[in-house]
């Protein structure tokens, strides 16, 4: 067991961040001194209280990975030794009587079955135990974070050179044709979509009680409401919101959508890199495509996209003022 | 001799030429579309035991039409996807519309069989004086 001492040693774990702390075992899995299983033990504790992990899943992972530290590392035979040979280590861990070997025996299960590593190894063993005990945090850390209503499963975001998502790429990408003089049947009849008229963005999100996302309270100079296209489910709950805002023959589009599982909107991209941001912590993804720039995040329940013939640095002050209106 | 080796460049260099040509046109087709900004489409199962299909597509800039050209409601058959129905403009005036940037609709389809695993494939379409574009888009399956 940890003495008290080693947990005041480790109290300062607590004044930092959960990215920082998680940087320090991507930092501890990149040294090739020796390693410090108190310290990984302190920090997952430490994550582990953060994020309230009380799920079955959670618990079981962290349980596992300690489970894992101690039937390996925590033996009465590795007591007060080091835990990871280092270049200047010549007494490594011995568990299997094979003092002065220049290789390292661990015992590999309670059977006493032994696997032996060379040295070369010692370094590649241990960045995959800490890499699994690491990855074991994260997914217990987004397990929570799930249980707790962020879907982060649900709206995770894929992209290609061209289409991007926050839930499964369900296209090829688009295919532009020029103009022939075959045209596809038309109808005369106008889909009949908007049957109230509203005045905003903001007006609509009201009427349906939606709190959790609100109308940008910054738009650029010019643009002007032109209409909005409200779509609901069949038990007259708010599906689909779509407004056009027109300067001159400039468009900006402002569209939010709800989802159940998974978003299936696609967007058109180039091949430009996706730049991203956090604001509030959410992430907001700033995609180019040929004719415009659209801004892309989701919240639990909501899409929302921004999409015009705009500088970028617009579109995240839009995105901005967006949701922080939204808190 | 001089001849051969001329002829060799030459075709080496035409062969060059080609496949710069090809790549050029590789890049222009990977391209991203000039018209589409976002499209969505998804499946539902309504409680009558009806599929809902609906779509949304948001085009750059005003369309002379904009909407869906076809929806193929498809269905597993325990080996591959076959094709159930196909909807055109034609059987739901509703899919398209003209002179706009965005347009939404929502289409009710009665399946054939129940107990079986259904897909929607949504090409959706806008076209204006410069061009036409198109895309399909893949909803998620949906058991009747």
């Amino acid at each position: 067991m940890r003495t008290f001492d080693k947990a005041q040693k480790y109290a300062y774990l607590n004044e930092l961040s959960t990215p920082e702390l998680e940087n320090i075992l991507r930092a501890d899995m990149a040294l090739s001194g020796e390693g410090d299983i108190d310290m990984v033990l302190s920090i997952m504790e430490v994550i582990e209280q953060r994020e309230d992990g009380k799920s079955p899943e959670n618990v079981a992972d962290t349980g596992r990975a300690k489970e894992e530290f101690y039937r390996i590392y925590h033996t009465p035979e590795g007591a007060d030794k080091p835990l990871y040979a280092t270049e200047n280590q010549d007494k490594p861990i011995l568990l299997d009587g094979a003092k002065n070997s220049k290789t390292i025996t661990i015992l590999a299960d309670s059977a006493h079955t032994s696997t032996t590593f060379s040295r070369g190894f010692r370094h590649a063993w241990r960045v995959g135990l800490i890499a699994a005990i690491t990855a074991g945090v994260m997914l217990g850390a987004m397990v929570v974070a799930q249980a707790t209503g962020v879907d982060v499963f649900g709206a995770m975001a894929r992209w290609t050179d061209e289409v991007f998502s926050l839930g499964a790429i369900r296209t090829e990408g688009a295919k532009d044709m020029p103009y022939d003089s075959d045209r596809l049947p038309m109808s005369d009849t106008k889909a009949d979509t908007t049957n109230v008229s509203y005045t905003s963005i903001q007006n609509v999100l009201d009427a349906y009680d939606i709190t959790e996302i609100a109308e940008p309270t910054w738009m650029p100079e010019g643009y002007v409401l032109s209409d909005i296209i409200v779509d609901c489910f069949s038990d007259e709950t708010f599906r689909f919101l779509s407004a056009e805002y027109i300067n001159g023959d400039a468009l900006l589009i402002i569209e939010i959508e709800r989802y159940e599982e998974e978003p299936s909107g696609q967007v058109e991209k180039t091949e430009t890199p996706v730049e991203m941001f956090v604001v509030n912590d959410i992430t907001v993804y700033i995609l180019e495509n040929i004719s415009n720039n659209i801004a892309v995040w989701a919240t639990e329940h909501y899409v929302y996209y921004i999409a015009g013939n705009l500088e970028k640095a617009e579109l995240q002050q839009i995105a901005i003022s967006a949701i922080k209106k939204a808190v | 001799m001089n001849i051969c080796k001329k002829a060799t460049r030459g075709t080496a260099l035409f062969l060059a030429f080609l496949m710069i040509l090809s790549t050029t046109a590789l890049a222009v087709n990977s391209r991203a579309s000039d018209t589409f900004i976002r499209y969505s489409a998804s499946l539902s199962l309504k409680d009558d035991g009806d599929l809902e299909i609906y779509f949304n597509v948001a085009t750059s800039r005003h369309m002379d039409i904009i909407g869906a050209s076809t929806i193929n409601i498809q269905r597993y058959n325990g080996t591959r996807w076959v094709t159930e129905e196909t909807l055109t403009v034609n059987d739901c005036p509703e899919i398209q519309t003209s002179n706009a940037s965005r347009h939404s609709a929502s289409i009710t389809y009665t399946p054939d069989y129940t107990g079986a695993t259904y897909q929607a494939v949504v090409t959706v379409y806008a076209k204006d004086s410069s061009g036409s574009s198109t895309s399909q888009t893949t909803t998620a399956q949906v058991r009747t």
